[in-house]
């Protein structure tokens, strides 16, 4: 209580920092609110306008080698045996991984009533759309005859080809599918108050775009009963669904015969991996967009410091969880699953492994401190290590394992090329892009949840200290 | 048949609007004449209208229960149309065709939740409505609808008295 900056008021009042602070007892006007996001979204400088052509410029590149992969054929991806999966399949499942805290943030916390969530939701959102966007690429860019694919969707046919349903990959392609079309649908119901109120308040091509997009809102009565209706069935329904696409991701690795793939911890693991390094690629541009587009009225470090929270237990969960799985395979003392641990351990991996558990474990320990999570520079620091660190170990599962196996004929290393590294840059940068124009066309904070969100909150006097007061409204 | 008229008046809360609201349910305006314009979604009642009934749920159900014939459709009929052996699998697993069929449930489900909401809200729906812009500023529009001209004077009083604003015959515009 002692750290906390206190303001005493006239009559002796105490009101705390978090009291101060908070975000839904603002006493400014709607029209200040709704000011306060349409104004940084048509504020854009050369830097901006810069970062967005360098990012094109190395989407583009990546373009071009995905041409020249095709027309040359996928072995220059660096892709042979024993290795047959590389950093394709590691950046999709780190696109994956990243898709579910929009998810985490936006379904499971509308369904807590946890109020803090409300300024973030639709980055958190928008995140996850455009990593699934990212990550819908990789199996069209693995498949290597990309013509193919349609082969995929099941229609009778005088090949007599029928997709094969016992495949994982055809149940990585639904499930991603699925979660593509739920989460931007999610997104885009949302949007539709605030999509009315940003026609209201524009002229010229952004009212155009805004009418259209906004499908002739009013907010009626019935209209919001409806609209928050479908928000809580979709939060429900999307939350099996974001647990089941990581899972059935998983089980592309699980299900086969490859040593520290064939683990039925698989599932867990890599959910909680992902709603890791999910949580900590939105503090990441949560702490980005904050700064770039000075939404820090709306985006306080009180939302740094719950989203830091979450990242700490998430983090906490991952080190137990690895923990579970390396005990059983390290006990089994299988020859070749031994040999992948030394590889790990002391091998040609070594540095790998090691920058993965520094990357991700200290981090955590910081994170356990509020100052830390209140401190804008210091979360986008400890956030971007786990970003690195939890693809390098998406690397080290995919690529890393597939080097040894059962048969020590086969076994063999992996070099990505230039090639394999364009196209996956081309996704980073891609995502950034789309992540960019996004926040200067789209209302990136949900004002309408905020001012709802005002309806609930009230301070009131506890002894000699003002404290917030939440109220059930529904 | 009396002339009917349209009227909207203005309100800086939602204390004020329930109170109109009260006088003019006590004049006998039915509440389907009645529509509410807000910026922001009040709780349920909050302002003394009646609970509305949505199918919503049901069109969710039927959306989820089509999407479970087509999923087991696919995972489990179309096999047997045609065969494909692997690795001494039976040619209809059922792991696999339960996620399949749970895949397409969910699916199904979640276009059934964004088209049922829009058909519910009568969306998209781009003709000339009452509306008033200020809404976004915070205030709350109180629209009577084929309200009979000789009520006009009470339904205005009504309005006047709980603080409502530009009380006027409104005229549809382009949203």
């Amino acid at each position: 209580m002692s750290e906390i900056s206190r303001i005493r008021k006239s009559d002796g009042v105490i009101v705390p920092e978090d009291v101060q602070d908070q975000l839904l007892l603002t006493t400014l006007s709607d029209d200040e609110l709704n000011a306060k996001m349409l104004e940084p979204m048509m504020k854009t400088g050369p830097l901006y306008w810069g970062v967005l052509a360098g990012l094109a410029a190395v989407f583009f590149w990546g373009l071009y080698a995905w041409a020249y992969q095709i027309r040359w054929g996928f072995g220059v991806a660096g892709i042979n045996r024993p290795v047959y999966w590389g950093m394709y399949i590691s950046t999709f499942v780190f696109w994956v991984g990243i898709s579910h805290a929009g998810t985490m943030i936006s379904a499971v916390l509308r369904i807590f009533k946890a109020d803090w969530r409300r300024p973030i939701t639709r980055g958190a959102e928008a995140m996850t759309a455009f990593a699934l966007l990212m990550a819908g690429l990789y199996p069209m860019i693995h498949v290597g005859r990309l013509w193919k694919v349609y082969w995929m969707v099941p229609y009778p046919n005088n090949r007599y080809l029928w997709p094969n349903f016992q495949s994982p990959l055809m149940w990585d392609m639904l499930a991603i599918t699925t979660y593509l079309v739920g989460s931007s649908l999610y997104l885009y119901l949302a949007l539709l108050p605030d999509l009315g109120m940003a026609r209201d308040n524009s002229k010229g091509w952004r009212y155009k775009l805004y009418r259209a997009m906004a499908l002739g809102w009013r907010g009626t009565e019935s209209g919001w009963h409806k609209l928050e209706k479908s928000l809580g069935i979709f939060a429900i329904v999307i939350i099996p669904i974001f647990l089941s696409v990581h899972s059935i991701v998983s089980w592309d690795f699980a299900v086969t015969s490859q040593p520290r793939w064939n683990s039925t911890i698989l599932p867990i693991f890599f959910i909680i991996g992902a709603v890791f390094s999910g949580l900590s690629a939105l503090a990441t541009i949560l702490v980005l967009v904050r700064w770039g587009m000075n939404l820090d009225f709306y985006i306080r470090k009180e939302h740094l410091d719950n989203v830091g929270k979450l990242i700490f237990v998430a983090g906490i969960s991952w080190i137990y969880v690895w923990f579970a799985g390396l005990i059983v395979e390290w006990y089994s003392n299988m020859p070749v699953v031994i040999e992948l641990l030394h590889d790990e351990w002391y091998g040609e991996l070594a540095p790998l492994f090691y920058a993965m558990m520094v990357l991700n474990i200290v981090p955590i320990f910081f994170l356990a401190f509020k100052k830390v999570r209140r401190n804008p520079l210091a979360l986008l620091i400890l956030t971007l290590m786990v970003n690195v660190g939890m693809y390098i170990e998406r690397f080290l599962i995919v690529a890393g394992n597939l080097m040894r196996n059962y048969m020590p004929f086969n076994w063999g290393d992996y070099r990505p090329t230039w090639v394999s590294i364009s196209i996956v840059t081309m996704t980073f940068a891609g995502f950034i892009l789309f992540y960019m124009i996004f926040t200067r066309v789209i209302p990136y904070v949900p004002v309408w949840e905020i001012k709802q969100g005002r309806l609930r909150f009230s301070t009131r006097q506890v002894g000699r200290v003002e404290v917030i007061t939440i109220t059930q409204v529904d | 048949m009396d002339k009917t008229i349209n009227l909207m008046g203005l309100f800086d809360d939602d204390v004020t609007t329930a109170a109109a609201l009260d006088d003019i349910y006590d004049l006998g305006v039915e509440d389907d004449q009645i529509t509410v314009i807000s910026s922001i979604p009040y709780p349920e009642q909050a302002l003394g209208r009646e609970h509305v009934w949505i199918r919503l749920p049901i069109i969710v159900l039927v959306g989820a229960a089509i999407g479970f014939a087509t999923g087991f459709f696919l995972s489990s009929i179309t096999p047997r149309l045609y065969p494909i052996n692997v690795s001494g699998h039976p040619i209809t697993g059922g792991p696999p065709a339960a996620i399949i069929t749970y895949i397409f449930t969910m699916l199904f489900a979640v276009i059934a939740i964004f088209i049922g909401v829009l058909w519910e809200m009568d969306v998209p729906g781009f003709e000339k409505k009452f509306y008033d812009k200020r809404i976004t500023s915070g205030k709350l529009a109180v629209l009577l609808e084929n309200l009979p001209m000789n009520q006009e004077k009470a339904a205005v009083s009504a309005m006047e008295k709980n603080g409502g604003q530009d009380i006027r015959r409104p005229e549809k515009m382009s949203l």
